[in-house]
């Protein structure tokens, strides 16, 4: 079997050895090599997004919207009370407030091989008010993530529950900062053929931001989350893996083929600004059994006639993953006065704390923003789980039983976190493209009009069970985008624009991979009560308009949820000279277009994130 | 020593009868072309169809100007009418300096050596098809050399212009760019790797590959600043005229190459270059993509055209500098009087809202080169000037060869935009960021094609 960390080792070595050797080569035998050259570049760059919305991140502990609101609790037995969650209310001004540099080396070796290595450092200035335990009365919730915000380390288990692993292979990271080596490759080229082996990201399709043909990487959502700037796509999203990539030109057609070491999505840890995953949960990742899988893909490129065509077949484990109900292994107690019941807790899905869940209310908002099902949740936490029944606890019937259920429990607890594992699935997909290009009238509506068609086809795609079920939805899944793309002049006194225009189509999940049966839930309804939605659609639409010069530039970004939401970023570009480099941009969510419940549609999950983003760059 | 007879109103009078005929033959004295061809010396030398005051700048101007000077501001007055106008009003008020040379008569200086055999072999062999592409008599596509060495028409200008831009089948150019601001400073510097590859019109009589339906493949690819490292696009270019090439691009963002439209060749390639693609070679689009060709002019012209241009024995091969408000606007340019030039005029027809009224280029017969080109915003107003400068690769410290001989290329260009105040200034190296050298020949087309010019090339200049 393959030893991956001495694979690494090697990896490292060589790269390395040729950014030391280099100045040693360069005097040398090397020197003499025609070929030989050793290039550097980089940027140092202040990033920082005002928020400038008075929502905070509801799946934070301290933008939890329960936190300091009274709500009224009534069990199974007719118990009643009303109970305020204690949770820090804190404003954030700044989201994010990084300095990032970048140091790129471009080591040409001789004519057939060279080195390219890419160090990206992040540092946090720590503007973002985090999260202390200590502001939660009684909080004292396993695991390292859900006790102090930590906003780069990516922490897996496997094997053994709570066992601990980095698995950013060439990174490095801490609570506050984080180092990796996005691209470490050596090159070989030789006539048609082009190998490419080390650190890479692998980017395909002609669509942009919907990942039809897309496939090799998942994305790191550490940095600045999605909501990015556009004009940069997923360049510092995708996750580099250790790949062989084989390129070859069979005449016109280019064969495209890798190997890779399968890593995951990583999304933002608990309690960190663009967190997704609420925080009442404690994800136990299950990536360590993973972390020697390899996935597979080719694709062919080429001209059919005026037809620009490709076609892709990849075999790989969806770096999204799913998410389970797990044993949470925390031997606590039921609550206070429930001593004796630690070994069952353990066994169950969840913990005593009061960083949990507190009331009905609270669950079903929460399953309804997850896209999950808040009674089959609780049932399958239940059913799946011997100890619960142990407990006391019984399959729900209806909303209105399961939410007393939960205020029982929640009334007796002080809190419960739930706990989830994350696993990943093999599955294969298909993938094929058309492209065409119009040649209508100069300066009409189909003067150079690109049109592209990609479709993607997954066979027995896993989904996460609204339910959080270890039964998990495995459908496959059918997913096409069309996309047009034009230049148009409208004035000579500016350059043209540059328009882009998108729509996808997919047939079970939503743009961000959750299964379309999770829709629809809100605080008094559970999802499996809701309308699913027979699809998931999305129009992006985007322009660029560069000013004389291209000095200025003005950036156009959206995308909209058919289900009534929508996402606007428009973005300047200054590239003032001198090396100096700004962009400006500002990402306008609404979940609400529609007089609809916002849980309906994808983007509201970030609804909270009105923000003004500037950086400032300096290129070396 | 000719004759007085073939004094300056003797010249000025027959350049005036030329444009009125629109027909007629390079040459004063004789036919330029067929005494080219007829030469078996070895050095082919054209001053026998010229008289002295068109291959004298001393004569030309009655002794105000000689080799060896510069013109300035205290002088331009008496060559003025040898500048486009642009260069005229830099001279006048920015302190541009010209150094003057003498003229080159020996024509092997002023081609590639294979460029130029194609150029004798292949005359009189070129027409054009009914939809304006040049043709060989036998219907195919054109095999190498300008197709009308001596053209007499506008379009036979145009073509000998398009067909091939470097004049050799491939050349890869290591380019250092600096963009100047209206305050006189260099705002942005870039280095950039310009190459061209012949599929037809080639010297070697060839189509390579059997791809007689393209004319060249064209890779521009960035490699500083960080900013732009990696961005790459390939141009395809059909060899039917009326097509717009192919483009794709990879561009460091997005990670993977993409197509995109090319029909907006109207934009600068980065921020801060005056640069169009259109700009390029003043022919950078599919010639019957513009049109209402006309020939306005014919007479001697100023041109950097000598192997002065080429700065072997310097560092990088990187030019001197000078004028502007901070003294680095201009490159030092070395001028000789072309003996003979075409005046032609053209209008992007097929680009209704381009912000290009019309260029004039100023074509030197002796080897169908543009010197000078200007063009003029929708207004009619003087826009911007393509100054190119060329030389054989040769000069007392340093010959660069491409088959053994001196290779012949580009070596310079200077775009102002004279309505923004910005100048783009940039110089042919010996070698830029990432390693790349200027080259002429290689001994494996195949490997060029495949390093440089394939969709799988980009992704791997791109990073």
């Amino acid at each position: 079997m393959l030893n991956l960390r001495k694979t690494w080792f090697w990896f490292m070595g060589i790269g390395f050895g040729c950014i030391a050797a280099s100045p040693v080569l360069a005097q040398g035998g090397w020197g003499d090599n025609e070929y030989f050259d050793v290039s550097t570049s980089g940027f140092i760059r202040i990033e920082s997004a005002l928020s400038t919305s008075s929502k905070r991140n509801p799946y934070n502990q301290i933008g939890n919207p329960f936190n300091g609101v009274a709500v009224d609790r009534l069990d199974l037995f007719g118990g009643s009370d009303t109970y305020v969650r204690q949770g820090p209310q804190q404003d954030e001004d700044f989201n994010l407030s990084v300095l990032r540099g970048k140091f790129d080396v471009n080591v040409s070796l001789n004519r057939n091989w060279s080195f390219r290595g890419e160090l990206r450092a992040l540092f946090d200035v720590d503007l973002y008010k985090n999260f202390h335990l200590n502001d939660i009365p009684g909080a004292n919730p396993l695991g390292r993530l859900d006790r102090k915000p930590n906003l780069f380390e990516y922490r897996v288990n496997g094997g053994s529950l709570m066992s601990r692993k980095n698995p950013g292979a060439l990174e490095v990271s801490g609570k506050r900062f984080m180092m990796d080596l996005p691209r470490f490759y050596l090159d070989y080229h030789k006539g048609p053929l082009h190998v490419r082996m080390g650190n890479q990201q692998i980017a395909w399709g002609q669509s942009l931001f919907f990942r039809v043909m897309d496939v090799p990487n998942g994305l790191d959502l550490r940095r600045h989350s999605l909501l990015d700037y556009v004009p940069e796509e997923f360049s510092d999203k995708r996750v580099p893996s250790l790949a062989v990539r084989v390129q070859y030109m069979a005449g016109s057609w280019e064969l495209d083929g890798f190997v890779q070491h399968f890593r995951p999505t990583i999304y933002g840890n608990p309690n960190t600004p663009y967190n997704v995953i609420a925080s009442q949960f404690t994800v136990h990742d299950l990536y360590k059994d993973y972390d020697d899988k390899f996935n597979f893909g080719m694709r062919a490129r080429g001209d059919i006639g005026p037809i620009k065509f490709q076609a892709m077949a990849a075999r790989r484990y969806n770096p999204d993953g799913t998410f389970r109900w797990t044993q949470s292994g925390v031997h606590k107690p039921l609550g206070p006065g429930f001593e004796g019941t630690e070994g069952l807790m353990a066994a169950t899905a969840y913990e005593q704390d009061t960083t949990g869940v507190h009331s009905a209310r609270e669950w079903f908002t929460f399953a309804g923003l997850a896209r999950l099902d808040g009674v089959n949740g609780l049932n399958a936490s239940i059913a799946e789980f011997p100890a619960a029944q142990a407990l006391g606890a019984v399959l729900a019937p209806d909303y209105t039983f399961a939410a007393q259920e939960l205020d029982l429990f929640f009334r007796l607890s002080g809190g419960l976190r739930g706990h989830i594992a994350r696993e990943y699935h093999r599955e294969s997909l298909f993938g094929v493209g058309f492209g065409y290009v119009f040649n209508g009238a100069p300066g009409s509506l189909f003067d150079q009009l690109i049109a592209n068609v990609e479709i993607q086809y997954a066979k027995d795609r896993h989904f996460t069970n609204p339910s959080l079920s270890q039964y998990r939805i495995v459908e496959d899944e059918a997913i096409v985008s069309v996309v047009l793309e034009k230049y148009q002049r409208f004035t000579p006194a500016f350059p043209a624009t540059y328009f882009v225009l998108q729509w996808m189509h997919r047939t079970e999940s939503d743009i961000f991979g959750r299964h379309l049966s999770g829709m629809g839930g809100s605080v008094d309804r559970a999802a499996r009560d809701a309308s699913t939605p027979g699809s998931a659609n999305y129009i992006a639409f985007a322009l660029q308009q560069p000013f004389p010069n291209l000095v200025w530039r003005l950036d156009l970004g959206m995308l909209y949820d058919l289900e009534g939401g929508i996402l606007i970023q428009p973005a300047l570009r200054w590239r003032p000279g001198n090396n100096w480099a700004v962009e400006a941009f500002y990402n306008f969510i609404d979940g609400g277009v529609r007089d609809r419940n916002p849980n309906y549609n994808a983007l509201s999950t970030t609804e909270w994130a009105d923000e003004f983003t500037l950086r400032i760059g300096y290129e070396f | 020593m000719h004759i007085r007879k073939f004094d300056q109103d003797y010249s000025r009078r027959k350049f005036l009868e030329k444009t009125l005929k629109g027909t007629a033959s390079a040459g004063i004295l004789t036919s330029l072309w067929p005494l080219i061809a007829k030469s078996d010396s070895g050095i082919t030398d054209i001053s026998g169809a010229y008289p002295d005051e068109l291959l004298s700048i001393e004569m030309h101007t009655k002794g105000k100007i000689k080799p060896g000077d510069t013109i300035t501001a205290d002088n331009v007055e008496y060559v003025e009418h040898l500048l486009d106008p642009i260069a005229v009003e830099q001279v006048k008020t920015l302190q541009r300096r010209i150094h003057i040379v003498e003229t080159t008569t020996d024509i092997t200086k002023m081609y590639p050596h294979d460029y130029l055999e194609a150029t004798l072999r292949n005359q009189g062999k070129a027409t054009f098809d009914a939809a304006g592409n040049v043709r060989t008599k036998e219907g195919g596509a054109w095999i190498g050399g300008n197709p009308f060495p001596d053209p007499k028409t506008p379009q036979e200008v145009i073509a000998d212009m398009t067909l091939s831009w470097g004049r050799n089948d491939w050349q890869l150019s290591a380019v250092r760019d600096h963009d100047i601001d209206r305050n006189g400073d260099i705002a942005y510097q870039y280095d950039f790797i310009w190459t061209e590859f012949q599929t037809t019109s080639r010297s070697d009589g060839e189509f390579w590959q059997g791809r007689d339906d393209l004319l060249r493949l064209n890779t521009t690819w960035f490699t500083r600043p960080e900013d732009v490292n990696g961005t790459s696009y390939l141009n395809t270019w059909y060899y039917d005229q009326r097509k717009f090439p192919d483009l794709l691009g990879y561009l460091p963002a997005f990670r993977r190459v993409r197509q995109f439209p090319t029909n907006q060749r109207f934009e600068p390639l980065v921020p801060g270059m005056v640069l169009f693609l259109s700009d390029a070679w003043a022919s950078g689009d599919p010639m019957l993509t513009w049109g209402n060709y006309k020939i306005v002019g014919h007479g001697p012209m100023l041109g950097a055209q000598g192997p002065a241009n080429f700065m072997g024995g310097r560092e990088n091969w990187e030019k001197p500098v000078h004028g502007g408000p901070k003294g680095v606007t201009f490159h030092d340019v070395w001028m000789e009087l072309c003996p003979e030039c075409i005046t032609l005029e053209c209008e992007p027809i097929g680009y209704p809202r381009s912000p290009v009224g019309k260029r004039r280029i100023w074509l030197d017969v002796r080897n169908q080169v543009f010197i000078a080109s200007i063009t003029t915003d929708r207004k009619g107003e003087v826009w911007k000037t393509f100054e190119p400068q060329f030389a054989q690769y040769q000069n007392e410290h340093e010959t660069f060869t491409k088959a053994g001989m001196p290779a012949w290329s580009w070596t310079g260009v200077m775009i102002y935009d004279r309505l923004d105040g910005r100048m783009t200034r940039y110089f042919v190296g010996k070698r830029v960021q990432g390693g790349y050298r200027t080259e002429f020949e290689t001994d494996d087309e195949w490997d060029v094609y495949n390093k440089y010019l394939t969709p799988q090339a980009l992704q791997r200049l791109g990073g």
